[in-house]
């Protein structure tokens, strides 16, 4: 593959991309991006994109250790939501935007499978602003 | 060159591992038989191999650690040797005695080492017999205040005070001076007879702050054993090693006492082949921790500085030829680094990225080596560990590595997964990394959870959009572009 020279604001960057599926993947100055263009339709209303990415979702496929929180809970950015177990190893997944706790998709104990929805989050107006 | 003893070696390993000693034997001119999984297929040892078998299915107990199924697929291919690599079966006393009961030469050393130091006790019996320090701690029956008292003076502070019959840091105490040590073993007895029934104590001197520096040692075929100096792996986490170097940042005279400590042990259990002397470092004082009869993932640093080939030299001492080195001419020149390349999330606290590889740059250039276990197409799987390759640099001196470690890593580009590019960077920069200050305890004290996502700039925004405008077609384009995610 070759890479591209883009003259961006003057300055020149040489970057890599390439299109793997729904993502486009991007690297320049060190730095790796990736784009998730499927996500481009669903953004179109705003309410519905609030929920995005807002919400926990199984990173890879693994077991519920633990839940740390209920339904109707306020959540900060960062809270503990819940303890997953892959490959032999712990992992925490956290709030990444304040909100309350929608839903509970799974209970502990449960296998789950990549990108599963495990917690769904509203978002409290004030951090969507 | 020609191994009379050795034609065709069996490699019971897979990744960069598993590709480092294809090409190995195909330097020594020995045929290499990749012994793979089922999961295993798409992966440059399996197209780097001259032949493959299947031993199994994914999961490790019935292929990599089912060891009938490794010497049976040695067997039927017609291997004299097999190659275990590091992990997997490559530290057990049985297989290596299943191989020779198979008439298969074990490349490490005999089954009696392997048992010798893979059993904490005897391997404790055996350094006591040698020059080279222990933990220094106190498990006798004199459990008086007094007696208690005088050899927490001798172990020298701090002291860890344990509870003989406790667990899990109950019933465990710290005494940071002598001031506190009485409180401490009164506390520590007290707690052991409530919850323990029983107020017998260990003590053990507590490191609290060591480095982790590790002495590759190598036994030669006439029983000569020789060290090629040190590393240094303080910057781990969950007892997994991150970034390795070499040499280690500890004084010199340290440096020489160390060695000397390493080879005592490994001369005093008649080593053979490649080795590695682990030892805690705090104070200016080097305490045994383990030995690990086998090659190690870091290995490459120790073979950059010294200009050797440790991978041939197993081979070729387990087929009786004898290395060529000379201990007296052997000096480290320069500093090598290396970076396990893992695919993991480094935002979501080190989650592994699971997947197929995109395009994958590995950018050449002086001092640079790259282990490469998968490449593009190749798919990482939650079968096995997440690492996708190791990067290795070498320079004239430590600050010049770390700054070419940066850029390689910097140039590196891997598409389709996430890696753990972004937080080596972090740590390469970090203060107590860079001053070479860093023990164990670093990533634990620095980086505790997930590294923080950082906004995009304004200049990385418009290179996006104008990246997304040459690719995506234009309709698609709107000012409501979804957010980009830095990985």
């Amino acid at each position: 593959m070759k890479n591209l020279i883009l003259n961006v604001d003057g300055q020149r960057v040489t970057v890599w991309s390439q299109t793997l599926g729904d993502e486009l993947w991007v690297h320049f100055s060190g730095k790796t991006f990736v784009h998730d263009m499927s996500q481009k339709n669903k953004r179109k209303s705003r309410s519905k994109m609030d929920g995005g990415d807002k919400n926990i979702v199984a990173p890879m496929p693994g077991k519920i250790l633990a839940i740390k929180t209920n339904v109707g809970d306020s959540i900060s950015k960062g809270d503990l939501v819940l303890v997953m177990e892959a490959m032999k190893m712990e992992y925490s997944l956290k709030a990444t935007q304040d909100g309350v706790i929608k839903s509970i998709d799974c209970e502990v104990g449960d296998q789950v499978g990549v990108k599963q929805l495990l917690v769904e989050i509203e978002v409290s107006e004030a951090s969507d602003a | 060159m020609s191994l009379s003893r050795i034609e065709k070696v069996g490699i019971a390993n897979r990744g960069e591992v598993a590709v480092r000693i294809i090409r190995a034997c195909k330097e020594l001119g020995v045929t290499s038989v990749l012994l793979h999984s089922e999961a295993d297929e798409q992966s440059v040892a399996y197209r780097q191999a001259d032949e493959v078998v299947c031993i199994g299915g994914a999961p490790i107990t019935n292929s990599y650690m089912n060891m009938q199924a490794v010497i049976d697929g040695a067997l039927a291919s017609g291997c004299d040797a097999i190659h275990p690599g590091f992990g997997f079966l490559s530290e057990n006393a049985e297989f290596a005695q299943k191989c020779i009961d198979n008439r298969i030469i074990f490349i490490g050393p005999s089954p009696e080492s392997i048992a010798l130091f893979g059993d904490k006790i005897s391997a404790k019996k055996l350094v006591e017999t040698t020059e080279c320090p222990v933990i220094p701690g106190y498990k006798g029956d004199d459990q008086s205040t007094e007696r208690l008292l005088t050899e927490m003076k001798a172990i020298g502070f701090p002291v860890m005070v344990k509870v003989a019959g406790g667990g899990g840091g109950r019933g465990l105490k710290v005494a940071y001076s002598e001031d506190e040590a009485a409180a401490a073993i009164e506390s520590a007895k007290r707690e052991g007879i409530n919850a323990f029934g029983s107020d017998k104590l260990f003590l053990e001197k507590y490191l609290n702050n060591a480095k982790h520096i590790e002495v590759q040692i190598f036994g030669d075929c006439t029983g000569k054993v020789f060290h090629l100096y040190e590393r240094e792996c303080s910057v781990q986490r969950r007892h997994q090693k991150v970034i390795e170097e070499s040499l280690g940042q500890i004084s010199a005279s340290l440096r020489e006492e160390i060695h000397k400590s390493a080879v005592s042990v490994a001369e005093k259990a008649k080593y053979l082949g490649a080795g590695t002397v682990e030892f805690l470092v705090q104070d200016g004082k080097h305490y045994f921790l383990e030995m690990n009869t086998r090659l190690q993932v870091e290995h490459p640093v120790s073979e950059m500085i010294m200009g050797v080939d440790l991978v041939k030299a197993q081979i070729m001492v387990a087929a009786d030829n004898s290395v060529i080195w000379n201990q007296a001419d052997m000096t480290p020149h320069g500093h090598a680094i290396e970076c396990r390349i893992y695919a993991e999330d480094p935002y979501l606290g080190g989650v592994p990225s699971i997947g197929r590889l995109g395009f994958c740059h590995w950018p050449h250039g002086p001092g640079r080596r790259y282990e490469v276990g998968f490449d593009e197409g190749d798919t990482i799987t939650t079968n096995y560990d997440s690492m996708i390759a190791k990067i290795i640099v070498h320079d004239e001196t430590r600050a010049r590595a770390i700054k070419k470690m940066q850029e390689t890593l910097k140039e590196t580009v891997i598409f389709g997964l996430k890696t753990n590019i972004p937080f080596l960077l972090k740590i390469l920069e970090h203060e107590e990394f860079v001053t070479g200050q860093m023990t164990t305890q670093f990533l634990n004290k620095h980086f505790p959870g997930a590294l923080e996502p950082t906004e995009n700039n304004e200049l990385e925004t418009a290179i996006l959009t104008a990246v997304s405008k040459q690719t995506v077609k234009s309709e698609e384009i709107t000012d409501d572009m979804n957010p980009w995610f830095e990985v």
